[in-house]
């Protein structure tokens, strides 16, 4: 009879690292406990949940937090169908906990916001927390504060604003919401930069915690609800930023294939993000019944929907979407 | 290329024998290094793999095969084939699969048949008798797990 002696490690952390975090969760021997805790098996674990990507929704109704997540790239075939009611939980995803952050300690009572970065060098997570309080005629005083996670020390530490930029266009307003990515390091949000007319983006680097600014053109009027992309009512507008340092930028613009007419119909839709089969994941605004999200190949100029059923359990709440969740199996503690 | 060039013996651990396309066979990284180097004559020995494993292994790569214009199906058609291919598999098939796979270097099918167990090891205790882990908790090292860990036993 085969067991785990006569099998190599590596192949049964092959095994393992495609279990379920529940299942890895339950493993209850001493030998596989400090295995599954080592980070050659938390990094391998974490190739593989990047390797099948999910949709994350999170929806609030009256002081819960409801959090399900669904496959996101399915089979190119046909218009399909997921079912999401039986998946409900409360709080936070898998675990169903979530870990309070310390209170942010700050004199400013203006608008608040954080966001998610990840360095990819030193692996860590970092949440920027900002606040924003006028002082009249158009000027704000601003306070960022990073906590970094995985130190087992949670606590927030003031970033030195970089003084040239700050004096050179401070930050007139920083949106929440939607219009933050964070890629190789950099985490990318809209904010309205003063010299400008119109919102801009502005750079966090995750490792230095450095920040800077992207001019875009004249013509790129970047609003405060979307992610770089404009979306009109026969083509998609497309502005890719081509070199951050260089502010350099190129336009493109795409014809809606004629099926969009029948798939998204009169739907008001937003951009939630693009994923790695290079499609638009289209979502609608407002939670309607019967609930799709889209999906738009670019290269393919192909659309198909994706039916989310039991969300009309949700009516009049608010709902978030993010794409490309993926699942860690570090402890607990070491967050 | 005279026909005999194009076919390949691979001899199992018990010693039988499998008369195989080299297309079929170079699937196998281990097979295909053989090969290259020219140290093994047309019939290749296999001594981790038993002929009932290795004429599944076969079977597999026949599947995966891609043969002048022959064999390349759809991969809605293979992704079917290789689900159907490990369903009815029991522990110890799955298991010499996956070392079988391993020693022969196809990456696909370690993949696959990796998949295979963790999909069937879904519970606690399909977790425990599929990979036979002996729990050696104590009783109440169990329940201090359990309790900190609620989430993952509630099914």
């Amino acid at each position: 009879m085969e067991n785990w002696e006569t099998i190599p490690v590596d192949l049964i952390m092959e095994i393992l690292s495609r279990l379920r975090p529940k299942s890895i969760a339950r493993c209850v021997s001493k030998l596989w406990a400090s295995t599954l805790a080592s980070s050659y098996f938390t990094e391998l674990f974490m190739t593989r949940s990047c390797a099948r990507p999910q949709l994350l929704f999170s929806l609030r109704r009256s002081n819960a937090l409801f959090v399900f997540s669904l496959p996101q790239i399915l089979d190119p075939d046909e218009n399909s169908c997921l079912v999401a009611a039986n998946h409900l939980m409360i709080v936070l995803h898998c675990t169903r906990q979530s870990i309070p952050l310390p209170r942010v300690k700050t004199k400013s009572v203006g608008g608040v916001s954080s966001l998610l970065g990840f360095d990819p060098i030193d692996k860590q997570f970092k949440v920027l927390f900002m606040t924003t309080q006028y002082s009249g005629e158009g000027t704000c005083y601003q306070e960022h504060q990073v906590l970094t996670l995985g130190t087992g020390n949670l606590s927030w530490r003031m970033t030195v604003a970089e003084p040239e930029i700050m004096i050179e266009c401070p930050i007139k307003q920083i949106y929440p919401g939607n219009s933050e990515i964070c890629i190789n390091g950099v985490l990318y949000y809209v904010a309205w930069v003063a010299s400008q007319v119109s919102p801009g983006i502005l750079c966090f680097n995750v490792r230095s915690e450095k920040f800077s600014v992207i001019y875009n053109p004249e013509d790129l009027v970047i609003r405060s609800d979307s992610t770089l992309v404009n979306y009109k009512a026969r083509c998609l507008e497309l502005w890719v930023l081509v070199d951050a340092e260089k502010h350099e930028w190129s336009r493109h613009i795409y014809a809606l294939p004629s099926s969009w007419k029948n798939v998204v119909a009169q739907a008001l839709i937003f951009v939630v993000g693009v994923i790695s089969t290079n499609e638009f994941v289209l979502s609608p605004c407002y939670l309607v019944d019967p609930f799709y999200v889209f999906y738009y190949n670019i290269e393919k100029n192909t659309i198909r929907r994706v039916e989310i059923q039991g969300m009309d359990a949700f009516k009049h709440c608010s709902f978030h979407i993010s794409i490309d969740l993926v699942e860690d199996v570090k402890l607990m503690q070491y967050v | 290329m005279s026909k005999s060039e194009k076919k390949i013996v691979l001899k199992s651990l018990d010693n039988e024998a499998f008369e195989v396309e080299k297309a079929v066979a170079l699937q196998s990284q281990t097979i295909w290094v053989m090969c290259e180097d020219k140290c093994v004559g047309n019939e290749i020995p296999l001594e981790n793999v038993t002929g009932q494993i290795l004429a599944k292994v076969i079977d597999y790569c026949k599947k995966h095969a891609v043969v002048d214009g022959d064999g390349d199906e759809s991969s809605e058609e293979l992704k079917n084939w290789d689900t159907e291919f490990t369903k009815n598999m029991d522990q110890s098939t799955l298991f010499n699969m996956i070392l079988a796979a391993n020693y022969l270097n196809i990456k696909s099918l370690l993949n696959l048949t990796c998949q295979a167990v963790a999909d069937k090891t879904k519970t606690i205790d399909e977790f425990h008798t599929f990979l036979n882990i002996e729990n050696n908790f104590t009783p109440e090292e169990e329940a201090q797990i359990c309790q900190e860990n609620l989430w993952a036993f509630d099914d």
